[in-house]
């Protein structure tokens, strides 16, 4: 590139919008519109598209930022899922004994 | 750079931000067809570019006078105006809206002529042609200014 | 004498079984048992994804009880598994676990068998007076669940979980039966 185009590349410098302007346009979104029913309600999208918005502002839409963040995003739903699962798992399996001990200790229990 | 693209396009901030909130939107509206990042990239280049000739067109946006007839700055601009820059940033806006896009895609963007190509729908040739003639024009338009640069560094 | 030491304990540590804490750890063998299954369950949770999880739940009452209980934890473990036949673990893969559960610390307080073939079984671990861990195993003939709470855990507190996140309240004739779906 010669000259003259390094200072082309420099008066195109990328600007900034108002400092505000991440949160208006997150909270038009987030006021989105009916047929997005879908859309608003899943959380973990919005999240994604969310950063990807603050990504592409704030100039570092880099390819792992936004995969690792996705991926974060699924994961922790998966954690989620997995923790509930445990939880009443572990729940029912407690019961269970909980039900065994009171059979034994129970006698009108045990007769039916 | 959504916004940025919007600024350098139509100089006007409140059109540039709004631009940049509709292609953020238009974004989330189509999230799910996302699929990586280089696609999210090229698709708010693309949207972007698009979104601002738009603008231009529905808000008659228009550079004051076209850059063929922009006079060579005067005495004052000079004093008041000493940053090549600045200078360049406004006769970029003066350029026919094609060209205009081409070096902001360019220059702002870094983006290879093929790239600028598929962006925009146009041919290769079509983009190299373009962006050789808004060179030009802005080359002939600065180079007294840019003269002027030179001797002030030495 | 050293480099026998030494070597006993590497030999010990390349034969010592594959996940879960410090001291609990299934025998990695059970995953053979996945293959022959109908259905199972394998939670596998460091302190790290625990920490993860917890972010992700929301302010509903049940999600916030399970925030409480989890808060300290370091992992939480669970395999479980769902034949169609009798027959398809050995006992030998439970007595896996059951000899770590005579390290210090660990105490069965809760044994039970019944005539069907099940047998259910809760350990606690203390440090001093408080609560350091839970195992709960629960050999069935068609099913094989282990589970494994390591960290400060109310076992109180999991019962009040009871009736919520499809937890079975304990009625008159016991808890109901839901498949790993439901749950």
């Amino acid at each position: 590139m010669n000259r003259f185009e390094d200072e082309l590349k420099r008066a195109l410098t990328r600007r900034q919008p108002s400092e505000d302007f991440t949160a208006r346009v997150l909270a038009a979104a987030r006021r989105g519109e009916p047929e997005q029913k879908d859309r608003r309600n899943d959380r973990r999208a919005w999240l994604c598209w969310a950063f990807a918005v603050l990504a592409a502002l704030l100039l570092v839409l880099s390819g792992d930022a936004v995969y690792q963040h996705r991926t974060r995003i699924v994961k922790g739903h998966e954690a989620k899922r997995q923790l509930l699962l445990a939880m009443r798992i572990t729940g029912k399996e407690l019961q269970q004994v909980r039900w065994h001990v009171r059979k034994i200790s129970t006698p009108e229990i045990v007769a039916q | 750079m959504v916004y940025s693209i919007g600024w350098h396009f139509l100089r006007d901030h409140a059109a540039a931000e709004e631009l940049a909130q509709e292609v953020f939107l238009q974004l989330h509206r189509s999230w799910a067809s996302m699929k990586s990042r280089e696609h999210i990239v090229s698709w708010l280049r693309r949207v972007a570019s698009h979104r601002a000739t738009d603008f231009a067109r529905r808000a008659r946006i228009r550079a004051e006078t076209s850059l063929e007839e922009t006079a060579e700055p005067t005495v004052l601009e000079r004093v008041h105006d000493t940053f090549l820059s600045a200078y360049l940033e406004r006769m970029v806006a003066s350029l026919p809206e094609k060209q205009r896009l081409v070096v902001i895609l360019r220059y702002q963007e870094d983006m290879e002529v093929e790239e600028i190509a598929r962006t925009l729908h146009m041919k290769t040739a079509t983009v190299k042609t373009q962006l050789a003639r808004a060179l030009d024009l802005l080359r002939a338009k600065t180079s007294r200014r840019l003269q002027e640069v030179r001797s002030e560094e030495l | 004498m050293r480099l026998i030491s030494f070597k006993i304990a590497l030999g010990l540590a390349l034969i010592l079984p594959a996940w879960g804490s410090d001291d609990i750890k299934f025998p990695a063998n059970l995953d053979r048992l996945a293959e022959r299954a109908k259905e199972s369950v394998d939670v596998t949770l460091d302190s790290s994804m625990l920490q993860l999880a917890s972010g992700f739940l929301s302010n509903d009452p049940d999600d916030r009880q399970v925030k409480k209980l989890v808060s300290k934890l370091k992992g939480i473990y669970v395999r479980s598994f769902e034949f169609d036949k009798e027959g398809q673990y050995s006992m030998s893969d439970v007595q896996a676990i059951r000899s770590q559960l005579k390290a210090p610390g660990w105490s069965r307080i809760v044994g039970v068998r019944s005539t069907k073939g099940e047998n259910s079984e809760v350990y606690l671990k203390k440090t001093g007076n408080e609560i350091d861990g839970l195992v709960v195993i629960d050999a069935e003939p068609k099913e094989l669940t282990l589970v494994h709470i390591d960290g400060p855990i109310n076992p109180e507190e999991l019962n009040e979980l009871s009736g919520h996140m499809g937890i079975p309240k304990l009625g008159k004739s016991g808890p109901e039966k839901r498949s790993k779906e439901e749950q």
